[in-house]
């Protein structure tokens, strides 16, 4: 929060009128009103794909349906940056609002997918049999019923795209639109005056929290949960069409991806040198380590008291796991920077304040991991311990720990992951001369060395595919 | 092993306290339930003993020596069964009943436990192949297996199914004799508090309502609150004079004096020849009993239970007399 507050601190060091200037420019209500039509086409075309495809995944009789599932999440592991170059590098003419709005739908709808998926496994049958038996038709009943009890995760996973596509920076910088993020950037980097790039991240801040409160309102009550297996609908004659859906929903969010960097790394093979890939593989391990110790031991003790105190702080970790999907890397790399500048001149572009700005960024992941793994481990096993006469020590070894242990540590990995995967925050704050694989690859692709960037981005999607697996092991796992 | 007492506890969260001066005590070898509806304060009573929550005043003594604050859960020799068993998910069958005990024997003992509760050879499962009986009997024997002075026993059979209920609880009454164990066992459920106890308390508000064998809780409650507790009643407002009270079942024998109410149990109403006329509004057959409805002359509805063969049904005019005293409790002024 700390760097927050300086941002908004330094915002209004030279007195309220200079930032009364900044919004007053008929630029930052353009640099605004981009955002927002950019992320309101995107989160509509995220529910249609989001709900048509977890759907289709769990309710119908879709040949190889647990295969889509697993598939048609994947893109979600895909940077947006990644997506971005692998599209622009095929279809150069692909750019704008238009080349943005593809490239942010089709990484982002699994985010809409994966909890109205959930939603639908744990949604009640019997409430659609009721319904049924009092005269609806199947199409009515998906309208008046099914479509209720998946509402709260759709306009949960709705709100999480809409406040990614605020806070994206890799994908629009890429496609060259001007969105509030790039706004940002190129205020920052274009004038010594950075007073406007402090109000502009703070705009987009309350952007963030105004989606993130609205969404908080327009929810309703979550769904009872149902005991049974859900029922499964035959698709009949659409059955062929909708496998076509999702098979080319796939070739987009996938194929395109894949078959394009293959592409550029057979055809450029001679333009990169594989030290280099790997130098810069092992900085952004060495970063990403660093960041995802630092969270972890930020949100090991905030995680363990969520986990074992109700009330208040419960619900407080979990507005912040909102939070910090609504902080755009951008701004808190931009708050660091000021911060750092002022108050830690020796910090500044090193490695600590890098691993700091991860750890602000990611802490609700870290907090979030721990406090499921701390859940799996609840007091009453560490009584019956404590009555069987093991002491305090002893029943944190024996029994909290490898209890808590793999949640966390997967957790740890998830952070770890994100980390390398972060662009913006890492673009402002990394050491001068230190390179990651997402600057490389963003250098890159902005002087168009298309082939130059493949290979990094073929390694990011490797690292990025991993968490994606995991997690989908974890859903798996709940159900 | 040996026997556990507690003189005058006081505990509670800050304000108003859950346990308000509780005296009982459980003889060697002793089964005793504790009895009372949800927060009535059962939990805390198990979890004071435990040492997982602090005394206010009072004292606990197992065995001759004072648990004081300063001795803690596993100094204490109080082995616990929380509800649904709380199997640790990580260990095998044999590793959660082993976890208590030493290196040395514990093979040995884990085999003589897991027999004693008829699951012999479960010892490699894990606990999640376990059903919900299953899962019981192994946090008992996880609890028995150090030769604890006294085991503690939550709610062990809410979460079970009606018939699996009655024969686990035989099964663990069986278990706890068989190990000579000194057991205390909190439950909402009468019947099983009854069912299963040599002793039992009845908590309500955090103090002891009546500490009596279970026939003698049920013959002679403490109080009406008591009494309508732990069984079902028929209850009448009447004046008691010189041994008999009038009712609309008629003159019937009791004790006490002044007006109060007149408590009977639905067995004590006897159907037959003999008695007051009235007119059976229903029949609640339950397989090995049944209750009727009936409707006396005045209008109210009294049940009776009766065992064996029905042979009235629902509009039938009867004679309903009354089998033995009438329990009575006098109004408080």
């Amino acid at each position: 929060m700390l760097p927050l507050a300086y941002l908004a601190v330094r915002s209004f060091e030279r007195g309220g009128g200079v930032v009364w200037d900044v919004l007053a420019r008929t630029r930052t209500a353009e640099l605004a009103l981009r955002s927002l039509s950019l992320a309101v086409a995107v989160t509509a075309a995220c529910l249609v794909l989001g709900v048509l495809s977890a759907w289709l995944v769990v309710r119908s009789d879709l040949p190889g349906r647990r295969v889509f599932g697993v598939l048609l999440v994947l893109p979600l592991a895909v940077p947006s940056y990644v997506a971005g170059f692998t599209w622009i590098s095929v279809a150069p003419d692909l750019t704008g609002f238009a080349g943005a709005f593809v490239v942010l739908t089709l990484v982002s709808y699994p985010y809409v997918l994966l909890p109205v998926a959930a939603a639908l496994r744990t949604a009640d049958p019997a409430v659609e049999e009721v319904a049924r038996s009092l005269g609806r038709t199947g199409r009515q009943v998906f309208f008046s019923v099914t479509l209720r009890q998946i509402r709260p995760a759709a306009l949960a996973g709705g709100l999480l795209v809409a406040l990614y596509v605020l806070s994206d920076f890799g994908a629009v910088s890429l496609m060259r639109y001007e969105a509030f993020t790039l706004g940002i950037y190129t205020s920052y980097r274009a004038t010594f005056d950075r007073t406007p790039a402090a109000v502009l991240g703070l705009v987009l801040v309350v952007l963030a929290i105004a989606l993130t409160v609205g969404e908080r309102r327009a929810r309703g009550v979550v769904a009872h949960r149902g005991r049974r297996q859900p029922l499964t609908v035959s698709l009949g004659r659409a059955r062929m069409p909708a496998l076509a859906g999702a098979v080319s929903l796939i070739l987009l969010t996938l194929g395109v991806p894949v078959v394009s960097l293959v592409w550029w790394l057979v055809e450029g093979t001679s333009t990169f040198s594989v030290t280099d890939v790997l130098a810069t593989t092992g900085n952004t391990v060495a970063v990403s380590a660093f960041g995802a110790l630092l969270t972890l031991l930020l949100a090991l003790p905030v995680g363990i008291l969520a986990a074992r105190h109700q009330g208040r702080l419960v619900r407080g970790v979990e507005l912040a796991g909102f939070a910090g999907h609504a902080l755009p890397g951008i701004t808190v790399g931009l708050a660091l920077v000021f911060f750092g500048i002022r108050f830690a001149p020796a910090l500044y572009q090193t490695m600590p304040m890098l691993a700091f700005a991860y750890a602000v960024l990611f802490l609700p992941l870290a907090v979030g991991a721990v406090r499921t793994g701390v859940a799996h481990a609840p007091p009453v096993l560490e009584e019956v311990s404590r009555s069987l006469g093991h002491g305090r020590f002893t029943t944190g070894l024996r029994v909290t720990v490898p209890l808590a242990a793999p949640g966390i540590l997967a957790g740890t990995a998830l952070v770890f992951l994100t980390c390398a995967k972060e662009l913006p925050a890492t673009l402002l704050l990394r050491p001068t001369g230190m390179d990651t694989l997402a600057t490389e690859l963003w250098t890159r692709t902005e002087v168009a060395a298309y082939a130059a960037a493949a290979p990094y981005a073929a390694v990011l999607l490797v690292v990025a595919a991993i968490p994606a697996v995991l997690l989908d092991r974890f859903l798996g796992g709940e159900r | 092993m040996s026997g556990l007492t507690v003189k005058r506890l006081v505990a509670g969260y800050g304000g108003d306290p859950v346990l308000r001066e509780v005296d009982f005590e459980v003889p060697e070898g002793g089964l005793l339930a504790v009895l009372g509806p949800s927060g009535c304060g059962k939990t805390t009573l198990l979890r004071v003993l435990a040492g997982f929550h602090p005394v206010s005043s009072g004292e606990v003594w197992l065995g001759g020596k004072q648990l004081t604050a300063e001795v803690p859960p596993e100094q204490r020799g109080i082995g616990i069964v929380p509800q649904e068993g709380a199997l640790f998910p990580h260990l095998t069958v044999a590793g959660n009943v082993g976890f208590g005990l030493r290196r040395g024997d514990r093979a040995a003992r884990v085999e003589e436990l897991l027999e004693l509760v008829g699951l012999a050879g479960f010892g490699a499962r894990m606990p999640g192949e376990l059903s919900g009986g299953q899962a019981q009997r192994v946090a008992l024997a996880r609890a028995l297996a150090p030769r604890p002075g006294v085991v503690l026993l939550d709610e062990p059979f809410s979460a079970l199914d009606a018939g699996l209920r009655e024969e686990l609880r035989a099964d663990v009454r069986a278990t706890l004799k068989a190990a000579g164990a000194t057991a205390l066992l909190v439950t909402h459920d009468q019947e099983e508090a009854l069912g299963i106890a040599d002793h039992v308390v009845v908590l309500r508000d955090g103090a002891v309502a009546q500490f009596a064998r279970p026939q003698t809780i049920y013959a002679s409650p403490a109080d009406l609150g008591v009494a309508l507790f732990v069984g079902e009643a028929v209850t009448f407002a009447g004046v008691a004079r010189s041994g008999l009270v009038s009712t609309p079942l008629g003159e019937l024998r009791t004790s006490g004096d002044g007006p109060g109410t007149v408590l009977l149990r639905p067995e004590q109403l006897i159907i037959g020849a003999a008695g007051v006329p009235s007119a059976v509004d229903d029949v609640l057959f339950h397989g090995h009993d049944a209750t009727v409805l009936l409707r006396l002359a005045d209008g109210t509805q009294v049940r009776s239970r009766v065992q064996g063969k029905i042979s009235v049904r629902a509009g039938d005019s009867v004679s309903v007399s009354v089998d033995g005293p009438a329990l009575f409790f006098g109004d408080t002024p």
